[in-house]
């Protein structure tokens, strides 16, 4: 019995050091294809229809902070290349004199609604995200808010369901959804959205060592190409007929696992997730 | 919604089902065998590797072991699975449905093998040595008198395994093989309604329903010699 745990336990060790010793051996960094954008979204932040004095306080924090702290924020999860706002972004909403923002300030509290997922929104400790890109630039957007109006708005994240989101906002369950909302006419009709702070573009991704071989639509034509099942990767894929064959994957993170194993040539995925998969690479 | 396009993608992606559960079934029956033989075997490295395949396959999830099987030529061999195609002349999707084949074929084989291995180790050590005795050698014993034996005690429990391996094939999908379930999936996504799912559930019921019959028929006909 002795024996046998020994050789058990001797077998474990030694698969658990193969794979381990093999995985680091590769480290073909992937890269963006430079150029090649298939389609692009902005993100935007929303807030109820009508409360447009808070999101013209917030369009002003964006643009005044765009210069220094985003780029920080946005550096730290790869993204500075998708950043949409500049510091001299004009601010449509600068007219606005509704009460949103002054009721904000006497209630000292703002409920931001998310989702949790990398690189927006994530490592949720006690219902409280801890990291993201989102979280950390609503967090600063506040701080530069309280110290321009000396106000005391203490920011409050609340988990929500994405389906429910206009209608948490409509009921005042939260005040703001910021979690890469991507800004649509449907969504500008019923909601009041921010300046686009954030590009999410559809963008191919290939090794580096390819990196001169696929430059192109065209030059992909005899590449194996992949996307995560439904997204709108595929969607482009299809619609531009790109590569000579397609193989759809269960999500985003696991397509560009296959191209980093060499299962797939290229890849067509969001922006912000490439560039954050990208970033995480030693 | 349209009934005739549900249909035939449903069909589609059955195709594929019944396609994964031949291939594993043909292949994965000699295989436990094979294994199960080597469970038995006298000689030590054998039976080792043998109990260690068993217990290894037994005690990790098949899903897991069908996304291993599509990174092994990567991650042991250093050869990206695109390489392999442009060199075989295969599409990708064959090769990675063939990856998953392999995975259920060894994953099955495994469950088999124990299956067969109950039923050889259940016949009586009298037979063999009225065998023996009757002049017969090792493979004349195991094909004339073992065999049929073998076959006839571990069908009840295989019919269990090959009832579960037509569900099962629905983790095919990691290796992005379109399968029944997968199918099904697009469908709801396509028309956002989850009728396609209920579709799908009544394909496997009817595929199972006919296994069933089959096995029960198998089993009366086997059911002239009672101990």
């Amino acid at each position: 019995m002795k024996k046998l745990i020994t050789l058990m336990l001797t077998f474990v060790l030694a698969v658990t050091a193969c794979i381990s010793l093999a995985a680091c051996g590769n480290t073909n960094k992937p890269v963006v294809v430079d150029g090649l954008v298939l389609a692009e979204e902005q993100y935007g932040i929303a807030a109820k229809k009508g409360n447009d004095a808070l999101v013209s306080k917030i369009n002003e924090a964006l643009i005044s902070i765009a210069d220094d702290e985003m780029q920080t924020i946005a550096n730290k999860y790869g993204l500075t290349s998708e950043i949409a706002v500049k510091n001299d972004t004009v601010n449509p909403l600068a007219a606005a004199s509704d009460d949103s923002w002054t009721n904000l300030v006497s209630r000292n509290k703002v409920v931001i609604g998310y989702t949790v997922f990398a690189p927006i929104a994530y490592e949720v400790v006690e219902d409280v995200p801890t990291k993201g890109y989102d979280i950390e630039l609503a967090k600063a957007v506040f701080e530069y808010l309280n110290e321009t109006y000396s106000s005391n708005i203490v920011v409050e994240f609340l988990e929500i369901d994405w389906n429910a989101k206009e209608t948490m906002l409509e009921g005042g369950s939260i005040d703001l959804v910021w979690n890469g909302l991507t800004i649509t006419q449907e969504r500008i009709d019923n909601m009041c959205i921010s300046v686009p702070y954030l590009y999410n573009k559809q963008v191919a991704v290939v090794l580096n060592q390819n990196a001169n071989k696929y430059k192109t639509i065209e030059s992909m034509k005899d590449a194996i190409v992949g996307a995560e099942d439904g997204s709108a990767g595929e969607e482009q894929i299809q619609s531009k007929n790109i590569g000579k064959e397609y193989v759809a994957c269960d999500s985003q993170l696991q397509a560009y696992q296959q191209l980093k194993t060499k299962t797939l040539d290229v890849i067509v995925i969001d922006s912000v997730m490439a560039n954050y998969y990208i970033s995480m690479e030693k | 919604m349209d009934f005739i396009i549900i249909l035939q993608n449903l069909l589609n992606g059955f195709g594929n089902t019944v396609l994964l559960f031949a291939i594993t079934l043909i292949a994965a029956l000699p295989l436990g065998l094979l294994i199960a033989f080597g469970s038995m075997s006298k000689f030590i490295p054998i039976k080792a590797f043998c109990r260690g395949l068993v217990w290894v396959i037994r005690g990790t999830p098949l899903l897991l072991q069908v996304l291993l099987v599509t990174l092994v030529p990567f991650y042991v061999f250093n050869i990206g699975n695109t390489e392999i195609i442009s060199f075989l002349g295969i599409k990708m999707k064959t090769l990675l449905f063939s990856y998953a084949c392999l995975a259920f074929i060894i994953n099955y084989g495994c469950y088999f093998s124990e299956i067969i291995r109950g039923a050889i180790e259940s016949v009586p050590k009298g037979q063999f040595e009225a065998g023996k005795v009757l002049g017969m050698t090792k493979g004349q014993i195991f094909r004339k008198v073992i065999l049929f034996q073998v076959i006839k005690k571990s069908l009840a429990p295989a019919s269990n395994e090959i009832i579960t391996l037509v569900k099962d094939t629905a983790l095919a999908s990691i290796a992005g093989v379109i399968e029944l379930y997968t199918s099904a999936e697009h469908l709801v996504n396509q028309f956002i309604v989850l009728t396609p799912l209920l579709y799908a559930a009544i394909f496997y019921l009817i595929f199972n329903g006919v296994l069933t019959l089959l096995f029960a028929y198998l089993e009366k006909k086997m059911s002239f010699y009672k101990e």
